[in-house]
C-alpha cells in the first residue's frame, strides 16, 4: 500500500496507491482452484463492467496449456478521468501458490470466492487458513476490504451459505449466494465492493 | 519527473535499435515511458510485472538474494527488463541491436535514476510524491466524481 495524505482537508491518511493524477484500487479474485474466480470476472467484464469504463477489449489471462489460471487473469477499468480499478484473479491451484502473496502486496479489496460443493470443503478450509496467515503476513491486507462469495450455489451437493460462513469462519465479511456462470449476485457483490472502497475515499474528503 | 524523463528518453536516443522504454513500478503500473507501445501501458506493465516476479520468485527460491535482469528475445524484438529497488526498467528493443549496448545503457540509466531518486533525503521524498508516492493535486477529484454517479453505473 502506497501512504498518503489528503492535503486540502488533512483529514488522516488514506491508503491507496496514487501515481500522478489517478488513484489506482486493486481488486483480487482469491479462492481454491476452479471455484470459479476467473468466471466470475469474465461474467463481470462481460455483462457487467460499462463499455466507456473499459480500458482494454478483453481480460488479460496466464493460463496453463490446460486452461487454468497459471499466474493471474487482469484487467483495468477506469471508472473516472482519476480512477483506475485493477481487477485480477489469483491462481487457485496450489501447483503455483507461490505467485498469490505477490499478487495479494497492495490489495484494496479481496473477493474470497468460496466453492460451496459439499466436496470441496477442505479445500475451502485450506484456502481459508492461507488467507488467514497472508493477513498477518503481508503488510497492509488486514485493512484490505473482503467480500465473500459463495458460488456455485446453483449446483446440488452444496452447503448452505450460513454453514459454510460458520464453518470456514468467513462470517465476519459480507457474502453473497453467487452463480458465475449465471452471474447471480456478481455484480451487486462488485457493486458493494465499489461502494466500500469509493466511499473510504469519501470519508477522506477525496470524493463527494 | 522531468529528471527521469531525461533519462528514461536518452536510453532511447543513445542506443541504436531501441524502440521503447518503459519504467514501472513493483507492481506493474508505469511510472515513465519513452517510444510506442502496441499494447496499453497498463496492460503491458501488468504482464511485465509478472514476469519479473515470477523470474524473482525463482531466485529466492533458489537463494539469491536480487535479480538484475531478464532478457526475452522475440523473433523480431528483444525485451530486457532490469530489477532497480522500487521497480523495474524495460528496455525493447529490435532484433539487430546489441545487448551488450543496451545491458550498459541500462546500468548507467539504473545508476542514474537511483541517484537522482537517493541524493538527498529531501530530493528523494519528491520524487517519489511525484512517481510513487504523489500526493494529488489539492482538490483533485473533489468537485468532478461523485460516488453515488460512479455506483449508479453499476446498479
Amino acid at each position: 500500500m502506497i501512504y498518503w495524505q489528503h492535503l486540502s482537508n488533512g483529514r488522516g491518511v488514506l491508503k491507496m496507491k496514487v501515481i500522478g493524477d489517478k488513484v489506482y484500487m486493486k481488486m483480487v479474485f482469491y479462492g481454491t482452484a476452479l471455484a470459479g474466480k476467473t468466471s466470475a470476472l469474465e461474467w463481470l467484464f462481460t455483462n457487467a463492467i460499462p463499455e466507456q469504463m473499459k480500458v482494454v477489449s478483453k481480460l488479460r489471462q496466464l493460463k496453463t496449456s490446460f486452461g487454468q489460471t497459471l499466474l493471474f487473469d487482469f484487467t483495468p477499468i477506469q471508472l473516472s478521468d482519476n480512477i483506475i480499478v485493477r481487477l485480477y484473479t489469483a491462481t487457485g491451484q496450489d501447483y503455483y501458490r507461490g505467485s498469490r502473496p505477490m499478487l495479494l502486496k497492495e490489495t484494496d479489496g479481496i473477493f474470497f470466492v468460496v466453492d460451496s460443493q459439499k466436496k470441496e470443503l477442505e479445500h475451502n478450509l485450506e484456502m481459508v487458513e492461507e488467507f488467514r496467515k497472508y493477513r498477518e503476513e503481508i503488510e497492509g491486507l488486514e485493512e484490505a476490504e473482503v467480500i465473500v462469495l459463495y458460488n456455485k450455489q446453483d449446483l446440488e451437493e452444496i452447503y448452505p451459505i450460513e454453514y459454510l460462513s460458520e464453518k470456514l469462519g468467513l462470517g465476519c465479511w459480507p457474502g453473497f449466494p453467487t452463480c458465475a456462470v449465471t452471474g447471480l449476485n456478481i455484480k451487486e457483490a462488485f457493486r458493494e465492493m465499489l461502494s466500500r472502497l469509493l466511499n473510504k475515499m469519501k470519508e477522506q474528503g477525496v470524493l463527494v | 519527473m522531468e529528471k527521469i524523463k531525461e533519462i528514461i528518453e536518452g536510453i532511447k536516443k543513445n542506443v541504436s535499435g531501441v524502440v521503447g522504454v518503459i519504467l514501472i513500478d513493483s507492481d506493474g503500473i508505469p511510472v515513465e515511458m519513452a517510444g510506442d507501445f502496441d499494447m496499453p501501458p497498463e496492460d503491458l506493465g501488468a504482464l511485465l510485472s509478472a514476469c519479473y516476479h515470477s523470474y524473482s520468485q525463482v531466485g529466492d527460491d533458489l537463494g539469491q538474494k536480487s535479480m538484475e535482469s531478464i532478457i526475452a528475445e522475440y523473433d523480431n524484438l528483444k525485451l530486457c527488463q532490469h530489477g532497480m529497488p522500487r521497480g523495474a526498467l524495460v528496455i525493447i528493443t529490435e532484433k539487430e541491436a546489441y545487448l551488450g549496448m543496451v545491458r550498459m545503457e541500462a546500468k548507467r540509466a539504473i545508476k542514474a535514476l537511483n541517484k537522482v531518486m537517493e541524493e538527498t533525503v529531501v530530493q528523494r521524498e519528491k520524487l517519489m510524491q511525484e512517481h510513487k508516492f504523489r500526493k494529488p493535486k489539492e482538490g483533485l477529484l473533489t468537485e468532478e466524481v461523485k460516488v453515488d454517479d460512479i455506483l449508479a453505473a453499476f446498479e
